[in-house]
C-alpha cells in the first residue's frame, strides 16, 4: 500500500508542494508579502544549513544497510538530518506565525511527510528530529531578523 | 524592540552550532582516525569448517557451499608479463574490469564501501591472497562478523597500509552488486572472484591456495577511481 506511485510521489515531491501553499498563503490569500518572502529565505537556509551538516556527518542511509527497498527519491547521499523535513518545518513553522490554525494544519502536514520519509526507508527517527530542530529554529531566525523592515519599507502598499 | 529580547533570540543559534560543531568533530575525527575496512586476525588462508555463519548488519548468513568448493583448475594461465595485468574499479558505475593489457578479461559489477567507510581511491598492489578469511568490523547496529570470506586479495599502498584490510573478495552475505554496500572493500560475486583470484598476480604457488606477493612475484596493479 506504501509503495503505490502516488504516495512515492508524494514521499519524493509533497514538501515542496507544501513550501508552495505556503507561499501562495501568505502572498496571495493572506497578503503578507514579505513572509512569504521569509517562508522561501528560511527554506533556502534551512536546507543548505542542513546540507552542510548532512555533509558532514555522512551516515549511510536505512536501505542501504538493510537493504529492503527505498520507497521514496530524492535519497542519494547522507542520512542525518532530514532535508525533507527541514524543507517542510521551516515553511510550516514560518506560516505559523501568521495564521494561527492554517499554520498548524501545515504543521501536521509536515509531520505526516516527515514520517513518510522514516516509513520510506530512507531516513532514521534521529534524522527527522533534528530535522524538526533545524527547520523550527531557522525559521525563528528569520522571522526575528531586521531585514523585513527593508522589504516593508520597499515594497509595502499599505 | 528591547535589548534583552535583541539578545535572547540568538539563543536559537546555540542548538545550530552545536550541532555544527559536532559534525565538523564527527568529520574530524574521520579522517584523523584512518577507517578500518576489515579486522583480519589470520592470513593462513585455511577454511574454518566449525564456523558457518555470518552476521552483517544484524542479519545472519548462512555461509553457502560455493565459499568451500575447492576450484578444479587452480592453475594460473601463464604470465607472461605481470605488469601487463591491472584491475580497475569504477566507484561511481559500481565496475570492475580487469584488464590484460588492452583486452578486457572480465567485467563485473560490484559494491563497494558505504558513504560512511568510503573505497579508497588511488593505485594499489595486491600484497597477499587468501583463499578463506575470517573478517571482522564495525559497531551496534554496524557490526558484521564474517567468517570464511572467499577469495580474499588484499591491497595496498604508501598511503593504505596492510592493516587496514582493504580487499577485493567474493561475498556471500548479500548480492546487492552495483549499490554500495561494503565497510571499504570491493565485494564481488563469487565466482567472479574465483576467476581473478586465479587470473591476478602473486602466482600461487603448486598446490597453494595463499600466496604473499614478493618483489619476485609481484602483485596486480588495483586502480580504483571515481
Amino acid at each position: 500500500m506504501i509503495n503505490t506511485a502516488w504516495v512515492r510521489f508524494i514521499n519524493t515531491n509533497g514538501v515542496f508542494i507544501l513550501v508552495i501553499i505556503a507561499v501562495i498563503y501568505l502572498w496571495f490569500i493572506k497578503k503578507e508579502q514579505d513572509e512569504a518572502v521569509r517562508v522561501v529565505l528560511s527554506v533556502l537556509i534551512a536546507s543548505v544549513f542542513a546540507l552542510v551538516i548532512k555533509e558532514l556527518f555522512g551516515i549511510p542511509r536505512p536501505f542501504m544497510v538493510n537493504h529492503k527497498e527505498a520507497m521514496a527519491g530524492f535519497a542519494t547521499y547522507s542520512s542525518f538530518p532530514s532535508i525533507h523535513t527541514v524543507i517542510a518545518f521551516s515553511a510550516a513553522t514560518t506560516v505559523a506565525f501568521q495564521g494561527k490554525r492554517f499554520g498548524l494544519i501545515l504543521v501536521v502536514i509536515a509531520g505526516v511527510l516527515a514520517l513518510g520519509r522514516v516509513l520510506a526507508n530512507v531516513h532514521y527517527p534521529i534524522d527527522i528530529m533534528a530535522g524538526i530542530m533545524i527547520g523550527i529554529l531557522i525559521s525563528h531566525l528569520v522571522e526575528n531578523t531586521s531585514f523585513k523592515y527593508k522589504i516593508k519599507r520597499r515594497g509595502s502598499k499599505r | 524592540m528591547s535589548k534583552e529580547y535583541k539578545r535572547r533570540r540568538f539563543i536559537v543559534l546555540i542548538p545550530l552550532v552545536i550541532l555544527f560543531a559536532a559534525g565538523v568533530f564527527v568529520r574530524s575525527m574521520r579522517i584523523l582516525i584512518p577507517n578500518t575496512a576489515a579486522l583480519v586476525y589470520d592470513f593462513n588462508g585455511e577454511i574454518n569448517f566449525d564456523d558457518t555463519v555470518g552476521v552483517y548488519h544484524g542479519m545472519t548468513y548462512k555461509i553457502p557451499d560455493e565459499a568451500y568448493k575447492l576450484a578444479s583448475n587452480n592453475k594460473v594461465l601463464g604470465v607472461a608479463n605481470p605488469d601487463e595485468k591491472w584491475v580497475e574499479v569504477d566507484l561511481s558505475e559500481q565496475k570492475l574490469k580487469a584488464w590484460d593489457g588492452n583486452t578486457l578479461f572480465l567485467e563485473s559489477l560490484v559494491s563497494t564501501g558505504l558513504p560512511w567507510w568510503p573505497t579508497p581511491t588511488g593505485e594499489f598492489r595486491i600484497w597477499i591472497k587468501v583463499r578463506a578469511t575470517k573478517m571482522e568490523g564495525g559497531s551496534g547496529r554496524y557490526y558484521y562478523y564474517l567468517p570464511n570470506v572467499p577469495y580474499v586479495m588484499f591491497f595496498e599502498n604508501e598511503k593504505i597500509a596492510r592493516y587496514r584490510g582493504f580487499s577485493l573478495h567474493g561475498t556471500y552475505w548479500h548480492s546487492d552488486f552495483g549499490k554500495v554496500h561494503s565497510h571499504g572493500c570491493v565485494n564481488l560475486p563469487t565466482p567472479i572472484a574465483e576467476q581473478l583470484y586465479y587470473w591476478t598476480t602473486p602466482v600461487l604457488p603448486e598446490g597453494k591456495t595463499t600466496v604473499y606477493a614478493s618483489p619476485e612475484n609481484i602483485g596486480t596493479r588495483i586502480i580504483i577511481h571515481d
